[in-house]
């Protein structure tokens, strides 16, 4: 979506919020995949840690895909919480705390070192602002606000929204839509006043339409695609070799 | 080369397996987000040695339980007759999970038979509907009669016994995790049915998945294999290429439970009256068992996971081969012998004696590698070959099939 087509998006009198995804909206990944990026920090935390990688790229990946298990026993429109995934990934292998926080460092590091800034979404950042909107970020994942925040400091030099809601936070997602109403009342506003923008069709488009947001999809290229599935292939290696399917 | 011992392959390959399901279940449960309101319930009595086995693996790692972990005395019968309740209390008809546990397990019988199975008692065999086939409308329609009075009583008396044991045990948790064996997650969806107000999870060693429209949403997870069957291409999920030497492995030489008893005001199972229970449910001396437990009581002492991940990979090539391809020798040590269909029924599975290639070819409940590796023929390697090949080419005439 570009300046101008956001200009007639929140041309409606009632909008008065600005609502974006981080990743892949305003930060961009290189394509890497997931489990690429788990491996590549863990093998960087056990390197600072002074342990065998293999061990705790295993339980990384296993933690991964437990915590969404759990989620769905649980605490079904959830997400998971970074700081236990890391420390269900190092506890077994007897690194402890310290272990745990080496290894939630590597991942940010790592994720940061895959990502840059988007300008089209700072360009409808500031256009907002020039609005005089208030400008917020809403997004799937297990990282905390304050690691999103860490993350844009580093990625974009800049911290650029007035709140942080994460589905890890917060508790309720965009895949599963219940985020949508949650930040309507923490921001204490209808959810007419709000207009969201991001690139999955589902948890940007047509979830918080749901809600009664209004919203806009910015898909990423068609060359990202295929820089995705060249990534992907070349994950399957790797994935062979840390026994993850 | 020497014979193998039940024992020496239990510690070596069986243990480091037994020791990831542990490993893995933790992890599991040290993600749940408010532990102090979730209870791992395993399920007897598969989950009796289960409990022992994920006890011995804390004790080694030094590891704690993030969740609460105890026993839950049930069987795919007594955790159907809370799901049938409602429906003998009232107008209503089964529930989906309950009806679809009646048609899965008594389609061939008769509904005296059936209700013989659920409630223990005989009926008549002048009530109109006894000898018919089961299924769950028929069912209902001889429960409901005045002749069937005593049964209906006492599958609701059983019912409510279950649900104060099961209440128990939990502990006050609104959560239950029901850990088991696996397949398909019945009992989980049983439980569900029967206990709307919990909140019910399973977490299996293996999982296929078999839809049940309209039952409840149970989320089940095979922490060892989670998938539709066998491919050459996962190794893991050599397990459901011999299911039967799961569910044996840890079946101990006890009932399986079928009735709870109001003893001095305490809910006891059959299970538990029978005298030493908690010895007997542990593995017999010299079993492939008894060598999963040595791996975890000492060769896993006071190592890390590191150990188990380190372990797993070999011990999984090995049962892999031990199944796909069997010697003689693997054939006589993973032989389960005769199993009990149970839920209250008196068959048996029983391991099938050489009946040539084509039957083996055919196919087998128990296991047909086995068979042919027992028979000592020298069509063993192009058979086993063979059936391997089958199982490598379903997804591609599944594909063709479809297209």
């Amino acid at each position: 979506m570009s300046v101008e087509v956001l200009r007639g998006a929140v041309s409606a009198p009632t909008t008065t919020v600005l609502s974006l995804d981080i990743f892949d909206t305003v930060v961009l990944r290189d394509g890497t995949t997931q489990v690429f990026r788990f491996v590549e920090a863990a093998e960087l935390a056990a390197e600072r840690l002074g342990v065998d990688p293999a061990p705790l790229t295993a339980m990384r990946l296993l933690s991964h895909d437990n915590a969404y298990r759990a989620i769905q026993m649980e605490r079904p429109g959830a997400d998971a919480r970074f700081s236990a995934l890391c420390e269900a990934a190092t506890a077994p292998l007897g690194l402890g705390a310290h272990g745990a926080a080496v290894l939630a460092e590597c991942e940010l590091e790592a994720d940061i070192a895959r990502l840059k800034p988007n300008p089209r979404a700072l360009a409808m950042i500031a256009e907002a602002r020039e609005r005089g909107m208030r400008v917020i970020a809403v997004s799937d994942t297990w990282y905390s606000a304050g690691d999103v925040e860490r993350l844009l400091l580093s990625v974009l030099g800049e911290q650029p929204f007035d709140a942080i809601y994460t589905s890890s936070d917060v508790g309720a997602s965009k895949h599963g839509g219940g985020i949508f109403d949650r930040v309507a009342v923490l921001e204490g506003r209808e959810s007419l006043e709000f207009i969201h923008v991001g690139d999955t069709l589902d948890a940007d488009l047509e979830n918080p339409s749901a809600a009664g947001w209004g919203a806009a999809h910015v898909p990423r290229s068609r060359w990202h695609d295929l820089v995705r599935l060249s990534w992907k292939i070349r994950t399957l290696p790797m994935q062979a070799r840390v026994g993850h399917s | 080369m020497t014979a193998r011992s039940p024992e020496d392959f239990g510690r070596a390959v069986v243990g480091p397996v037994v020791a990831e399901f542990c490993l893995r279940l933790w992890n599991l449960a040290r993600l749940i987000d408010e532990p102090g309101d979730t209870t791992m319930l395993f399920c007897a009595r598969g989950g009796l040695p289960m409990l022992a086995a994920y006890e011995r693996f804390l004790v080694s790692t030094g590891l704690e339980s993030p969740v609460r972990a105890v026993p839950l005395m049930t069987s795919r019968l007594t955790a159907t007759r809370p799901a049938l309740a409602p429906a003998l209390r009232g107008d209503a008809p089964f529930a989906p999970a309950g009806a679809a546990t009646l048609f899965y397990e008594f389609s061939k019988s008769t509904n005296a038979q059936t209700v013989k199975a659920l409630s223990g008692f005989e009926l008549d065999a002048s009530v109109p509907g006894a000898h018919d086939l089961t299924t769950p409308e028929s069912l209902l329609n001889v429960l409901v009669r005045d002749e069937a009075l005593e049964a209906r009583a006492e599958i609701l008396r059983q019912s409510d016994r279950f649900d104060a044991h099961l209440r128990g045990a939990a502990g006050g948790a609104n959560h239950v995790m029901l850990v088991d064996t696996g397949l398909h997650g019945t009992t989980g969806l049983l439980v569900a049915e029967g206990f709307p107000d919990l909140r019910v999870s399973s977490a299996l060693i293996a999982r296929i998945h078999r839809p049940l429209r309209g039952a409840p949403d149970v989320p089940t997870h095979g922490l060892l294999e989670h998938s539709n069957g066998y491919s050459p291409l996962r190794r893991r999920s050599v397990l459901l290429r011999y299911w039967h030497f799961v569910e044996w492995l840890f079946e101990p030489e006890l009932p399986s439970v079928r009735r709870f008893d109001d003893i001095d005001g305490a809910i006891v199972s059959n299970l538990e009256q029978i005298k030493g229970w908690q010895e007997k449910a542990l593995p017999a001396k010299g079993s492939i068992l008894a060598g999963a437990f040595a791996y975890l009581e000492r060769d896993l002492k006071g190592a890390t996971a590191e150990r188990v991940l380190t372990d797993a990979p070999h011990a999984w090539r090995e049962l892999s081969r031990a199944i796909v391809w069997p010697t003689a020798d693997d054939a006589r040590v993973l032989d389960v012998g005769t199993r009990s269909h149970d839920f209250g029924r008196e068959g048996t599975w029983t391991a099938r004696q050489w009946q040539g290639p084509v039957a083996a070819l055919k196919g087998s409940v128990m296991w047909r590698e086995g068979e042919i590796a027992r028979a000592s023929t020298p069509l063993r390697l192009p058979l086993l070959a063979a059936i391997e090949l089958g199982y490598g080419a379903r997804p591609v005439l599944r594909k063709v099939r479809r297209a």
